[in-house]
């Protein structure tokens, strides 16, 4: 087996979603107000992790300070996971900042570690977090060295102790952080600690730090829970300025999209229904439901919709947290990469149409027709989905337009008027009753033509012979 | 000895007056034999603009036998913003497959051109018909440019009040009744010069309104 070890050291702010461009100074503290994490905008200023809070206020007064939210750490971290499945099922979190890939089996179908290695980076870096990494036979190895020896690539079990030895002891997890320090005892590296009488190890610092020892080296076998894909994708992210406009919100889309789109692939599967909720600062919550017209894990695509969308309706502002939900996931064969090139699939193309117009104006203004089984020409056509076929015959002589309400016409000695007396061309077509839903008519329908030679179709009321324009032949 | 001389030089590097240069990316026959012997038919990829003379003189229907044809495709018509309801009933007479149309409406000219843009875009249309009553430059610019190497049919309707400093479009169709005729002036297309009136007898009153 081999391990490559993904630690994320900065994975307490990277949960904080910025924009790229405008990076405020932003550290995390923790319950002791110490702080343990910051941006790369307080380099310049000097604000060091481990410092105190107090300490970096007298540096600079302006800093951003958040709590750590060590929840979200771990939910990030299972997002990271998900994305992770195409490159091994063998996957376990190391909380709090690790995430634990076999990659033994994957070697040769990805060409080499080195390539492999570099593939998953790509992917880490599509979601915005820092990482270092390390390759070794055993987990906890692999682990100790992504943290303290960046890069280090170890492929045989007896190589292991050449590169762990000269590790700092406090690569070690203590149980008890009020005992001394393997430090205190001259014991700076782990080769000296492993030198060391065990017995005199297990009394002063407790069996786990023999056990943690024993499996580095391979001595003792360290089993690992694997991390299993949930039912469906549910992931929050947090921003680290709070935002009130669309673009302000969008990079943060961005990479939520890019998260699904990713655990959706591992599944083989498309989104066809998801809702995204955005809260505020007050926890005021506003949810946009989405439906697309057939299932999509294009992250461009999504990106897109969900911008087209909240473009066109009213966002809360100051937003802090945006949360995506998958509701239906129907399956999603993978698309097929051929060698000869050929045109983009059409159904895929036609799916994305509906959805981009629907996202822009709404579901509504976007709209299939079809006819219906009616004699009423009102009834005898409808809106439906997009795409919809319906086989009904429909009646001859119909006009191209239908007015959405019929025109009342002039009329004199019973001769409609329209720009100038119409002059009927054919007809009467009787079409009457409609009993069964209250929407009762009685007409004579004809073709008439006005003076400067438009064709309209212009009903009679059996009733008080008025005159009316219902359709045009354009 | 003029036509050898012409001869021996390979056509396509001299251009005669006369000659149209056709379409690099084909035509749609217009299932009105007038028009398809004087133009070959509707041009594809090429931003068709149609001026009617007023609404009601089966300026739509000249469309019609082409979009059934492309009706019979895979792909979707789109309808930008129609005038009024599009009936149903007519297009299923006229042998299009209703559902290939997708109707749109937008709230100004702009969205509608975007819709329009979307359609050409998008690799998902055989056809894109719009209705502007009202039309700038800026938006014929941006379509013919989401158009180019795109084989879709592509028409707006405008109404002869639309005034421009500068008309972009490639192809301008004048519709126009004279009693019992229609007839259609084409005066400007791409790649061709100026091609006398083609007039259509009977369009409003036969096969095209479903009359049989």
């Amino acid at each position: 087996m081999l391990w490559l070890c993904l630690d994320f050291p900065n994975l307490s702010i990277d949960i904080f979603t910025g924009r790229e461009d405008a990076e405020e100074p932003t550290v995390i503290t923790n319950s002791k107000n110490i702080i343990i994490a910051k941006n790369k905008a307080c380099q310049h200023i000097g604000i060091k992790a481990g410092m105190s809070l107090s300490a970096a206020y007298a540096v600079y007064s302006l800093i951003q300070v958040k709590r750590r939210n060590i929840y979200q750490e771990e939910r990030t971290l299972e997002s990271i996971a998900m994305s992770l499945f195409k490159y091994s099922s063998q996957i376990s979190l190391s909380p709090p900042s690790s995430i634990l890939i076999e990659i033994g089996a994957s070697v040769k179908l990805f060409h080499g570690i080195q390539n492999l290695r570099k593939q998953i980076l790509e992917t880490i870096n599509e979601l915005g977090v820092g990482v270092q990494t390390a390759v070794s036979p055993t987990p906890l190895s692999a682990t100790w060295l992504s943290r303290h020896k960046v890069n280090a690539t170890v492929l045989m079990m007896n190589d292991i102790p050449q590169y762990v030895n000269p590790l700092p002891a406090s690569a070690i997890e203590f149980k008890h952080t009020s005992t001394t320090q393997p430090r205190d005892a001259g014991l700076k590296t782990i080769g000296q600690l492993v030198r060391a009488p065990r017995s005199a190890v297990t009394q002063r610092w407790g069996l786990s730090v023999l056990d943690q020892l024993d499996r580095v080296f391979g001595i003792r076998p360290d089993p690992q829970t694997f991390f299993v894909l949930p039912d469906y994708f549910s992931t929050e992210i947090s921003l680290n300025l709070p935002a009130s406009s669309v673009p302000e919100i969008i990079f943060g889309i961005r990479r939520i999209t890019q998260s699904m789109a990713n655990y959706l692939s591992v599944k083989q599967r498309g989104v066809l229904k998801f809702n995204l909720t955005v809260a505020n600062e007050e926890q005021d919550t506003h949810i946009f439901h989405f439906k697309l017209s057939g299932p999509s894990r294009d992250p461009k695509h999504l990106t897109s919709l969900i911008q087209e969308r909240l473009s066109r309706e009213t966002i809360p502002s100051r937003i802090e947290s945006i949360h995506l939900k998958s509701i239906q996931e129907p399956p999603l064969a993978p698309s097929i990469d051929s060698l000869i090139p050929q045109e983009e699939n059409t159904e895929f193309c036609q799916a994305h149409l509906i959805d981009q117009l629907q996202a822009k104006l709404g579901n509504d203004c976007v709209y299939g027709i079809t006819v219906c089984a009616d004699h009423r020409p009102e009834n005898s056509w409808r809106t439906t989905t997009p795409g919809e076929r319906h086989q009904q015959t429909p009646p001859r002589n119909r006009p191209s337009w239908l007015l959405h309400k019929p025109i009342a016409l002039t009329s004199t000695s019973n001769i409609p008027h329209l720009r100038g007396p119409l002059v009927i061309i054919s007809g009467p077509e009787r079409i009457e009753t409609g009993w069964w839903d209250d929407n009762d008519i009685k007409r004579d329908y004809f073709l008439a033509r006005t003076q400067d030679h438009s064709q309209v179709w212009i009903y009679q009321e059996t009733i008080n012979d008025r005159w009316f324009l219902h359709g045009i032949f354009a | 000895m003029t036509s050898t001389l012409l001869q021996s030089i390979p056509p396509s590097q001299v251009w005669r007056g006369k000659e149209h240069r056709l379409n690099p990316l084909g035509y749609i026959p217009s299932g009105f034999s007038n028009i398809d012997d004087k133009i070959h038919g509707w041009p594809l990829g090429t931003l068709i603009e149609m001026v009617p003379s007023q609404v009601g003189i089966g300026e739509f229907s000249l469309l019609l036998p082409a979009l059934a044809r492309l009706s019979q495709n895979p792909r979707w018509i789109l309808l930008v913003c129609p005038p009024h309801i599009p009936y149903a009933p007519f297009f299923s007479n006229m042998g299009l497959d209703t559902s290939k149309i997708i109707v749109t409406h937008a709230k100004n000219i702009n969205d509608a051109g975007w819709c329009m843009e979307q359609g050409l875009r998008s690799n998902a249309c055989s056809a894109v018909i719009g209705w502007f009553p009202q039309i700038t430059e800026k938006i014929i610019r941006r379509l013919q440019l989401n158009l180019e190497e795109k084989k879709v049919f592509s028409v707006f309707f405008t109404k002869p009040t639309t005034s421009y400093k500068n008309n972009p479009t490639p192809w301008r169709v004048l519709i126009r009744q004279t009693g019992h005729k229609t007839v259609i002036e084409i005066p400007k297309r791409r790649g061709g010069g100026p091609i006398s009136p083609i007039s259509l007898s009977n369009l409003m009153n036969q096969k095209c309104c479903g009359f049989v």
